[in-house]
């Protein structure tokens, strides 16, 4: 059985203790917490006074207390959202690359996974996971509450590399199911037809939610350091295998990868989708503080 | 289309190594399972034929350069330089025209059909299926304008002088050395007598050449002419250049071109048809018909040493090779070593093609060495051969003392008698009561002999200034005397025991045998023969002698030792001889029984003589070479004989040294007047220097730091007198068995080198590739390096 320190180090998470996952938009939730809510009634008991912080709402500043004290806060009411939080892990066969000699992207995107639920969770915020490769393979539903960390790790420990991946098909999939807005993440290679990807990722711009794409990369795919007679044998097709002299095909293969980028910041950046490329080298708890960090910076999407 | 290293060739089957690692490689692949399959597929998708493409001119150029470089290693030489280029630069072409196919996109299709059509026009040619392509032509290269490795072959026998042959061939080398080109190389070797090289290596340096070849002078003996062919085809098979040539300037007279070996001429063939690139061979004739030519064919002296003040005969053979009749008006001369002056002189009558004789009489007044000399005083064709010398050796009397064991008062009944009279001659002619006495002809012997009998033979004062004691058929010495007579060989006097039917064995055995001093080389085991029954008589075997007391014979001029039969003779033991290395068995028997037997004993030496030295066992007394056997033995064991100082060319001179004398320095002044040192080696027990470069005939004067100590003269061949030329037929016949095409040019007015270059223009020869190939070598590898790091760039999506 998989447990929490499989997944999370302790100093990874001493690092990333102040941290915050900001939703970058508006967001449902169904506890307080530090969230915007998308509802602007104010028929909810008011609770307490919080002190500003930027990014709350000004009609929601107590003038009166400003008055008095030359200080800005804000009512809270006891219909303070928390944030939904959806984790979409990729399982599929291109995510098992790396085992071989390592860590796998599969097993660096659980890690990463895990982080990003127990973030969420210490700050009451409710964390869902999807696992899927073509389709949808197992659901945790979003709930809070630390015991829920157990649920999600379960089910990382559970995944393993799949079958061949289709990503827009399943974002099709997935996306009605969320009900409320939320933040999605998506832990993928994004290996497949872009256009689709994109498809995928508009129908959850339509449904208004946050949506970030944490794409893992192993090093090799974006060095191609291969230089002998290989046969490439497909992850996700066993019968898809090609021999070649990859002296050849270097170049090419590069020349390929940096369009595929290219097309795909393009397409997120237009879907507003925030796309942060990690590598299985580099410690994700760098990669995620910098994307938290980035998200507090007022949503600024993080480039390539 | 050739080869100068053929065997390199094979080289190229290193082609087969990049195909063969192409083809390892690709069954020996790792495998990764990869996940960015797509990224891959969309890249092979699009671009697999460019890929194979670019595979395949990288293997190309990898097997085209092990191909290339193996041409060039060794050396092809084509005959159609068009045609090479063309085989060269079409490939090439198509090869460059690919390379654009997997670059372009656009003009692909055009860069392919050039690339095919240059393929196409290739194969047409290499099946000589296009006009004017692929057929052997002329070669291209002018001979001029080649460099060669030429071999000149130079006759310089005597017989090149008639009619300023030698001069012309001088001429001819001149001229040749002042045209070559600058990176030919060549040799010049000399054919009279044994062939000798003028430098060790091939040479370049014209002016070194040409100063030798101007120094050189026609002095040689008869022409080596296949030695001389087997030298140059050596020399020139390991020639760097293409253009390879043996030129043989001769004036090609009968005597050089008959009697050739068969088997010689076979392999000289063979070898010349199995070198690779073998050289070309061009004959120029320097002969001219001569009408007129006389030659001293041959001296004969009465001996060669003499006393001083002894008569010396000289006899002189004169020939006339001409249809001139000369009617007691041929003069000639007689002359001695330099002084020309001439001592004596004749007149004689000689017929056309006729021989005669001459005769002079000439005393010496000193001691040393001397050269006489017969001149004919005769203006001919070749006035080289009208002179002819002999060495002859003056020297003081030597006092011989002789034993007689059996004395007679009758003529020549005395043991000693006959002896006596071959040792002094002209004494014995002289006495009161000599059979025939000759006058008043006041002559010395060299030999001074002192006879006594065995009972006189008592005190030791006998012994004063002899260098010799012959003890003939003695039965016993005397105590007194015998000690005396062991301490003068001691100390460098000479004995020779003679045997007898009076020696007494047991007291020779005892006294001198292995009990005693050890003075006689051998124990005498008893006698053998018989007297009267002539069946068991022997004779000296006839061999090479090669004691000095004996070489004489080896001259069949001076007589055999092998005519005189032994009837009886003292059977000796030598056993115990075989391996000592004092003694020396100088004569056999031809049943092997030792007959002339020496030991050095202290600084002399002692000679056992197995029969009678009179005419009681043997009649080599009445031999014609008695008188010169007596004499020569006589002078060594005086230590005063010494080798042949007149030899025909090639043979060895030799000079005999005594232990003191061999730690002094020599020297050997030769005919062309060079000096060369001599260095003293050991022969056996005894020092001798030896010359043995005797090529060049005439004198040879050998030299010790103070004073000249020996004179030699090499004598030519007779037949280099013989100026007949060989017919046409004769040389055609024996060139045709050396090659299949000669190049024949006709020197003889003068005006050879003008005919050799007008055959030489006419000549082409095919050109080396190396260069050009090194070069598309060079660059293939560059191009590869290139291509390399610019393949794998094009494919994008």
């Amino acid at each position: 059985m998989a447990t929490v320190t499989d997944y999370l180090d302790p100093k990874d998470l001493s690092r990333l203790a102040n941290h915050q996952v900001l939703a970058k938009r508006v967001v449902e939730g169904f506890c307080s917490g530090l969230h915007r809510s998308p509802h602007k009634g104010f028929s909810v008991e008011f609770k307490q006074h919080r002190a500003y912080t930027p990014g709350d709402e000004i009609r929601r500043l107590d003038w009166k207390v400003f008055a008095k004290t030359d200080r800005f806060y804000v009512r809270e009411y006891e219909e303070e959202t928390n944030l939904r939080c959806h984790l979409l892990l990729d399982a599929s066969g291109s995510m098992a690359y790396g085992q071989e000699d390592g860590l796998s992207k599969l097993e660096y995107g659980s890690s990463l996974g895990a982080c990003i639920a127990y973030l969420a969770l210490r700050q009451t915020d409710s964390v869902g996971l999807t696992t899927f490769d073509s389709k949808v393979r197992s659901i945790v539903p979003p709930r809070g509450g630390a015991s829920h960390t157990r649920q999600i790790i379960d089910l990382l420990g559970e995944t393993k590399a799949g079958e061949d991946t289709d990503l827009g098909k399943v974002f099709h999939e997935i996306a009605p199911q969320i009900k409320k807005r939320g933040l999605v993440i998506v832990i993928s290679d994004c290996f497949g037809d872009i256009p689709s990807i994109l498809k995928g990722l508009a129908h959850f711009n339509h449904a208004k939610h946050d949506v970030a794409i944490f794409q893992i990369w192993h090093p090799d795919e974006l060095d191609f350091p291969v230089r002998s007679w290989t046969r490439f044998d497909c992850l996700e097709n066993a019968g898809l295998k090609h021999t070649v002299d990859p002296v050849h095909l270097r170049e090419a293969y590069l020349e390929n990868l940096k369009d595929y980028r290219e097309a795909l910041v393009k397409g997120c950046h237009k879907h507003r989708v925030q796309l942060f490329p990690m590598t299985t080298n580099e410690p994700y708890a760098e990669g995620l503080a910098s994307f938290l960090a980035a998200r507090g910076k007022a949503g600024m999407p993080i480039h390539l | 289309m050739s080869f100068l290293n053929g065997v390199l060739v094979l080289g190229a089957f290193a082609a087969l190594a990049p195909l063969a690692i192409h083809l390892f490689n690709r069954s020996r692949f790792k495998i990764i399972k990869w996940g960015a399959t797509h990224l891959l597929e969309s890249v092979l998708r699009k671009n697999r034929r460019q890929i194979q493409l670019e595979q395949w001119i990288i293997l190309i150029i990898r097997c085209a350069i092990p191909i290339l470089l193996a041409l060039t290693l060794a050396r092809m030489v084509v005959m159609n330089w068009n045609a090479f280029l063309l085989f060269l630069v079409l490939p090439l072409a198509s090869l460059l025209f690919l390379i654009f196919v997997a670059f372009s996109k656009t003009t692909r299709w055009l860069w392919g059909l050039l690339s095919l059509g240059c393929l196409l026009a290739t194969l047409l040619s290499a099946f000589g299926l296009l006009p004017e392509w692929g057929k052997e032509k002329k070669v291209s290269a002018l001979s001029g304008d080649v460099p060669s490795s030429t071999v000149l072959l130079l006759d310089d026998s005597l017989s090149m002088n008639a009619a300023n042959g030698f001069s012309k061939a001088r001429s001819f080398i001149s001229g040749f050395l002042e045209n070559k080109h600058k990176q030919s190389e060549t040799s010049i070797i000399q054919l009279g007598g044994t062939t000798a090289s003028l430098f060790e290596k091939p040479t370049s340096d014209t002016s070194a050449l040409g100063i030798r070849v101007e120094n050189l002078e026609a002095q040689g003996d008869k022409a080596s002419l296949l030695a001389g062919l087997d030298q140059a085809l050596s020399i020139v098979s390991k020639g760097k250049n293409l253009k390879r040539e043996i030129i043989l300037l001769s004036d090609f007279r009968k005597t050089d071109w008959k009697e050739w070996d068969g088997a010689a001429i076979d392999a000289f063939r063979e070898r010349l048809a199995s070198t690779p690139n073998g050289p070309e061979l061009t004959w120029v004739d320097f002969g001219k018909e001569t009408q007129k030519n006389l030659s001293v064919e041959k001296i004969v002296v009465s001996s060669q040493t003499v006393g001083i003040g002894h008569p010396l005969r000289i006899r002189a053979t004169l020939k006339n090779l001409s249809d001139e009749t000369y009617d007691g008006n041929l003069q000639v001369r007689l002359l001695t070593d330099r002084n020309e002056s001439v001592l004596d002189e004749a007149a004689v009558s000689l017929g056309p093609d006729a021989t005669t004789q001459v005769s002079f009489t000439h005393r010496f007044e000193s001691a040393g060495p001397k050269v006489v000399h017969i001149e004919v005083v005769a203006s001919d064709d070749l006035p080289q051969d009208n002179r002819r010398s002999v060495a002859v050796s003056v020297i003081e009397q030597i006092g011989v003392l002789l034993v007689d064991g059996d004395p007679s008062d009758e003529w020549l009944r005395g043991d000693t008698d006959f002896l006596k009279l071959a040792l002094t001659p002209f004494l014995e002619n002289t006495r009161p009561g000599a059979p025939n006495p000759v006058g008043s002809v006041d002559m010395k012997d060299l030999i001074e002999a002192t006879t006594v009998s065995i009972g006189q033979f008592t005190k030791k004062e006998l012994l004063t200034d002899k260098s010799l004691v012959v003890l003939a058929n003695v039965e016993t010495i005397d105590p007194a005397i015998r000690q005396s007579l062991e301490l003068f060989v001691e100390n460098g006097g000479g004995v020779f025991v003679c045997s007898g039917n009076r020696m007494n064995l047991d007291w020779y055995n005892k006294q001198w045998g292995t009990g005693g001093t050890t003075f006689l080389p051998m124990p005498i085991l008893g006698f053998k023969g018989s007297l009267q029954n002539e069946l068991k008589s022997s004779n000296v075997t006839n061999s090479f002698f090669e004691h000095p007391a004996l070489s004489m014979f080896n001259d069949p001029r001076n007589g055999s030792l092998s005519e005189a039969q032994i009837l009886k003779w003292a059977h000796l033991d030598e056993t115990k001889a075989r391996t000592d290395p004092k003694v020396t068995v100088l004569a056999r028997l031809q049943n092997g029984n030792p007959l002339l037997v020496e030991k050095k004993v202290g600084k002399g030496v002692v000679m056992f003589w197995a029969t009678t030295i009179d005419t009681d066992w043997t009649n080599l007394p009445a031999r014609p070479s008695y008188l010169p056997f007596v004499q020569q033995v006589s002078t060594y064991l005086s230590e005063k004989v010494l080798p042949p100082r007149t030899v025909s060319a090639g043979l060895p001179l030799t000079h005999y040294l005594t232990d003191v004398e061999a730690q002094v320095e020599y020297q050997m002044e030769i005919p062309n007047g060079s000096i060369r040192k001599l260095i003293p080696r050991k022969r056996k027990d005894r020092y001798l220097l030896e010359f043995i470069d005797t090529r060049l005939p005439g004198t040879y004067l050998l030299s010790d730091p103070e004073k000249a100590i020996a004179k030699y003269v090499v004598l030519p061949s007779t037949t280099e007198s013989i100026l007949d030329k060989a017919d046409d037929k004769q040389i055609e016949e024996a060139s045709a068995g050396l090659a299949e095409n000669i190049n024949r040019i006709d020197g003889r007015d003068g005006k050879g080198w003008d005919a050799y270059l007008t055959m030489d223009s006419r000549r082409k020869f095919g050109r080396e590739t190396w260069q050009i190939l090194l070069a598309v070598v060079l660059g293939l590898l560059l191009v590869e390096v290139i291509l390399l790091r610019k393949f794998g760039r094009v494919a994008r999506l």
